[in-house]
């Protein structure tokens, strides 16, 4: 069977039905990620890459209510000067996105930055390894001067839970003591973080350190839910746009697939592509992915949220005395979970 | 110390349990005969309760490194988790004799012969570790824990206090407490501290063990509330013949619905509601069982009453009826309690492979013994 030949037949007959426009983006186009690294140039790039990002909250399908809540929170404060003098708000303090993995708290942060438009660092779970094995003060030292000199620039600590453990649930000294370091660089102790907006993303937002939660650092959370329906469309029509499909609708399958994350509808929208591909291998003949395919991925393919939403029933349970995870708790009623 | 071990050490501290285990397997891609690793990778598995894999972990690091005593120590953690006690203790004895030195080894050999209640030797292993390390928060709380399976509360609760006198975070120690405090039915005391625990690990709470006001009255009416149900019936049935008997029998029905009642109140209203919070996440055996139980004891209360109202027979017959099912709930929820266990379900599994070969050599060799006797008989004939 010559494959090449094959697909050579097909090349031009049979568009992808969810193929985006080649122009840049408009407002309501689908997700897409083509951030763009600026060269790391100095000693204070020397450990980390600053980027420029160039989506916004626009690119970020559906997400209504959680786009709304970041401009109140932390984007209007940002753009009317006058008000936060007006009503003595500082720009002091951070903004903490929690919610179930895989439901695009990252994307969401280098939307925020994008709307901004600021540099965007980010510290993910590979550099706090790094951290922990080197000279890690030093390293997170480092890592806001290098935020502090590009300002303005939004700095994201992606699983803020690794860095900023609870210090009585840690054994080590030394992570302890880089828990503390954050602390300090979060006060700006060593340096004025105006112009520094810190953004962080956790999936367990309780085995944060509490002072890390306190006025001044990460004093907002802000609940990243998985994707409404109207943004679950938008991702499969994304992570389709690029295969052979026919007859797929998305109205339905959004609806098929509530609660999945992000992550899943990628994984239900590969699950079906290896199902249309599997029937090409034995028949010998291409058929597109249709609607039949999508509906039989969703049924193989379970929600990842689940689990997460176990723990998270426990938290609203035992550990929502000070009210911090009252809009968890009020998703989990809607839910009849609690 | 390799980077990938204090790597996967670190990502164990903050609970990245499932990291550290791909990190393990990462190192152990290229050092597939690292013990250390091995026995790391062993301690990941039976922290995330996939206690066979842990012990084929740990197997693997003792045929790599025969003397590494923490290996042993780990095989017999794992071995406990599948309440294989005798292998446990043969491992634990073997990491106590390459490191003699070692505490940890002596708490964890405490730890394996309390399991079978060899309390006496139990309690040397953990003294002998004391003596090598006087602050060790496990060593004092393994001395509470065994003390307290051994029934001795007072040891027990002067053992954890001691060890939080150490560390008054530790959150075992305050559980400890909290359950000693269940013990003396100091509901109130005991609830609120377990709340506490619960509040400072909310993703882990122990929802079982805040279920125990309920699961502990229901055990005590099993069996005292049996036998006096059952004093009913006799006294009813007594009643039936002899009229005098019918007076008292009444009397002891009121007094013994009235004690239940009382009892009840006295561990349930201290309470409040989180007990029953908590059912509502236990696993479904346990919350089924212990709700029937609940109903059950209900009805037979409402039943001794009704008799000693009425003085019907039928009525405490009718009561008695309700033991068999208060017993069987008891099973149900005793099963329940452990269904979340991974250790005791493959403990349960393989026993039920066992009694499946026993069934079948049994059944071979009766096959085999009615060919013997009818060629026997043939033969005779």
């Amino acid at each position: 069977m010559d494959w090449d030949a094959l697909e050579g037949e097909f090349h031009g007959i049979v568009p992808p039905r969810f193929t985006p426009p080649e122009a840049p983006a408009d407002p309501g186009t689908p997700i897409r990620s083509d951030d763009v690294h600026e060269p790391v140039r100095g000693d204070h790039d020397r450990a980390f890459d600053v980027e420029r990002a160039t989506i916004t909250l626009a690119d970020v399908g559906g997400m209504e209510e959680v786009k709304k809540r970041l401009d109140l929170a932390f984007l209007g404060p940002l753009r009317n000067p006058e008000l936060r003098t007006l009503f003595g708000k500082s720009l002091r303090g951070g903004l903490l996105l929690y919610g179930p993995p895989g439901c695009g708290k990252t994307f969401l942060a280098r939307a925020v930055a994008g709307e901004m438009g600021a540099a965007f660092i980010s510290l993910s779970i590979t550099d706090v390894l790094t951290m922990w094995m080197g000279s890690s003060e030093r390293n997170l030292h480092d890592l806001f001067a290098a935020a502090r000199s590009h300002s303005p620039c939004v700095l994201f600590l992606d699983e803020i839970d690794a860095l900023g453990h609870k210090r009585s649930q840690l054994g080590s000294s030394g992570m302890r003591t880089l828990v503390n370091q954050l602390l300090t660089e979060l006060d700006g102790v060593d340096g004025n973080n105006d112009g520094v907006f810190v953004l962080a993303a956790t999936n367990a937002p309780w085995d944060i350190d509490p002072a890390l939660r306190r006025p001044g650092r990460l004093d907002r959370t802000l609940l990243v839910l998985p994707p409404d329906q109207a943004a679950r469309a938008a991702i499969l029509e994304y992570h389709l746009r690029e295969r052979p499909i026919a007859g797929i609708d998305l109205r339905k399958l959004a609806a098929a697939t509530d609660h999945y994350s992000g992550a899943d509808l990628a994984h239900v929208s590969e699950t079906a592509a290896e199902f249309a591909m599997r029937d090409a291998i034995t028949t010998g003949e291409v058929r597109m992915i249709s609607q039949q395919d999508m509906l039989a991925a969703v049924k193989e393919v379970r929600p990842s949220t689940d689990a997460w939403f176990a723990t998270a029933r426990s938290v609203a349970l035992f550990g929502n005395e000070s009210g911090e995870y009252d809009d968890l708790a009020a998703y989990l009623k809607k839910r009849k979970m609690l | 110390m390799s980077v990938a071990y204090r790597q996967a050490r670190q990502l164990i501290e903050i609970g990245r349990d499932e990291q550290a285990e791909g990190a393990l397997r990462a190192a152990l891609a290229t050092e597939p005969g690292d013990a250390d690793l091995l026995t790391l990778l062993a301690f990941v598995l039976r922290r995330q309760r996939d206690y066979p894999a842990a012990l084929r972990a740990v197997d693997a690091a003792i045929a790599a490194a025969p003397h590494l005593a923490e290996a042993h120590a780990e095989r017999a953690e794992s071995l406990m988790s599948l309440l294989r006690d005798k292998d446990a203790i043969a491992a634990a004895r073997e990491a106590v004799r390459l490191a003699p030195h070692d505490p940890g080894g002596h708490f964890v050999l405490a730890r394996a012969l309390a399991a079978p209640r060899r309390y006496d030797e139990a309690r040397a292993a953990a003294q002998h570790g004391l003596s090598l390390a006087p602050r060790s928060v496990e060593g004092l709380l393994t001395l509470a824990d065994l003390e307290r399976d051994a029934g001795n509360r007072d040891e027990a609760e002067r053992a954890a206090r001691a060890a939080l006198d150490l560390d008054p975070t530790d959150a075992y120690g305050r559980w400890l407490l909290a359950m000693l405090d269940a013990e003396h039915l100091r509901v109130r005391r005991s609830l609120r501290t377990l709340r506490d625990v619960a509040r400072e690990n909310p993703a882990r709470p122990d929802v079982i063990s805040m279920t125990w006001p309920i699961r502990s009255l229901l055990s005590a009416l099993r069996r005292w509330f049996a036998v006096a149900t059952v004093l009913v019936l006799v006294a009813a049935l007594c009643a039936l013949r002899w009229e005098a008997a019918l007076l008292p029998g009444r009397i002891l029905a009121g007094l013994f619905a009235a004690v239940v009642t009382g009892f009840a109140l006295r561990v349930l209203v201290p309470a409040g509601r989180v007990p029953w919070r908590c059912l509502r996440l236990a696993p479904w055996l346990l919350r089924r069982a212990t709700r029937a139980g609940s109903v059950t004891v209900v009805v037979m209360v409402a039943l001794l009453l009704a008799y000693a109202m009425t003085g019907l027979w039928w009525l405490s017959l009718l009561a008695v009826l309700g033991i068999p099912v208060l017993w069987g709930c008891a099973a149900a929820e005793a099963f329940g309690a452990r269904m979340d266990d991974p250790g005791y379900m493959h403990a349960m599994k393989d026993l039920a492979g066992d009694f499946r070969s026993w069934g079948a050599e049994l059944g071979q060799w009766w096959r085999d013994t009615r060919k013997d006797l009818r060629e026997a008989w043939k033969g005779d004939a």
